[in-house]
């Protein structure tokens, strides 16, 4: 199915999430020159709940910083102005996921875990590949999977049927998806993320993280992704409706330039990251 | 030699190779006899494996394997068989494959108790 076909389904859905206001606030900020650190400060402290999601994916283990961080303005001079868009648009995530009304069929607290898992196990592969923006992968990490919330939330009997036809044949979902929907959430995802006027790079991982092909323009942060979310179903960390471990895709491995005898190591630290960022996993 | 992760370490092992932190500082150098404190230490600077003298890693999850009734080690690998796809050729799968087994093998037997006597506080 084309991308403009997509992009009418979307269109024609109504009620999607919206990125918080902030989030394009701060966008806007960020591509003035010389932006002041205050300003970016108030905006983001205009959402709290929000400004409280940041620091607490500031202090777990995954941003490895050694002195816990406490107030906002203290994060963005640590982090940079980068690194801070990043991690509004992974708290704006967490929000829509939690706020997200869904299917009976889908576990949204496992939903985000997996997510989680795979925000993080994709980080490590990207740190450990010398990938030069694992903060940008966490992020589609974080995002990879969100056109499951779109189907769960707006086809409902299609998505019960998805699930069923996973149960019975063992596909993966997108195979699923893309007989009984005729396209999958990888692309429903992009068409979000287009609509959400993400970075182009974030929305080609979000699109490509299954990698059935390869496209001409594989980057070493899409297979990133790719790796990352079949690690992170491997480790059965939460659960985003697939029963099992995708296949690793050959070109992605090689292009990311690991040795096997990494995988043990990043599969490790992955673990205990995601172990110890209990405190952005409560659904409370 | 062997590289073993740090829970799986002893007193009384030999180093092969320094033990370095992620500076690159060394906490026990080459031929060092490790000690609980060692041990702890290793925990504390982040150190998650060190090359041991002696010591064939694959023999140490066999050994864990071997400690752990076989109800255990088949309800694990019927598990895995569930939950992982034929790969046949595909050696980046295999090696997920066999770590994760080796991962939950390690945890079964450190909750049974099993093959693990390294005594842990806190």
């Amino acid at each position: 199915m084309s991308a403009k076909k997509i992009d009418s389904i979307i269109q024609s859905m109504g009620e999607l999430p919206t990125l918080p206001t902030i989030y394009m606030k701060l966008s806007h900020l960020l591509n003035q020159p010389d932006p002041s650190i205050k300003r970016i400060t108030n905006i983001i402290s205009e959402d709290p709940a929000i400004a409280a999601m940041v620091l607490k994916i500031v202090n777990t283990a995954a941003y490895s910083l050694r002195n816990k961080i406490g107030d906002l303005q203290h994060a963005i001079v640590i982090l940079g102005l980068n690194e801070i868009k990043h991690l509004v648009l992974a708290s704006s995530i967490y929000k829509i996921v939690k706020e997200f009304k869904s299917s009976s069929a889908f576990d949204m607290p496992e939903f985000w875990k997996h997510s989680v898992g795979c925000a993080i196990t994709a980080k490590v592969l990207a740190e450990a590949a010398h990938v030069s923006n694992p903060e940008e992968v966490f992020t589609a990490g974080l995002l990879h999977d969100i056109g499951k919330l779109i189907h769960a939330g707006h086809f409902h009997e299609e998505f019960d049927a998805v699930m069923a036809d996973i149960a019975e044949t063992g596909s993966q979902m997108f195979q699923s998806e893309q007989k009984i929907l005729g396209f999958d959430h990888a692309q429903t995802g992009g068409a979000l993320a287009e609509k959400w006027r993400l970075p182009p790079a974030t929305i080609n991982m979000i699109v490509h993280h299954h990698l059935s092909y390869i496209p001409g323009s594989l980057t070493r942060e899409m297979a990133a992704v790719h790796l990352g979310n079949s690690l992170c179903i491997a480790l059965r960390m939460g659960s985003g409706g697939e029963k099992r471990v995708p296949i690793v895709n050959q070109t992605a491995w090689e292009i990311l330039a690991l040795k096997l005898s990494d995988l043990e190591y990043i599969m490790q630290r992955a673990s205990k990251l995601y172990e110890e960022s209990a405190s952005i996993m409560d659904f409370e | 030699m062997g590289v073993l992760t740090v829970n799986d370490l002893k007193a009384g092992m030999i180093l092969a190779q320094a033990a370095k932190n992620k500076n690159g500082t060394v906490i026990l150098g080459e031929g060092g006899e490790l000690t609980e404190r060692h041990i702890n230490a290793f925990r504390a600077w982040g150190v998650t494996e060190v090359d041991i003298k002696g010591i064939d890693s694959n023999q140490v999850v066999q050994d864990a394997m071997d400690a752990l009734s076989s109800d255990v080690v088949a309800s694990i690998e019927r598990e895995l068989d569930a939950l992982f796809p034929p790969f046949e050729d595909n050696p980046v799968m295999e090696e997920i494959y066999k770590i994760v087994k080796k991962m939950q093998l390690r945890q079964a037997a450190n909750t049974t108790g099993g093959a693990t006597d390294v005594s842990e506080k806190d």
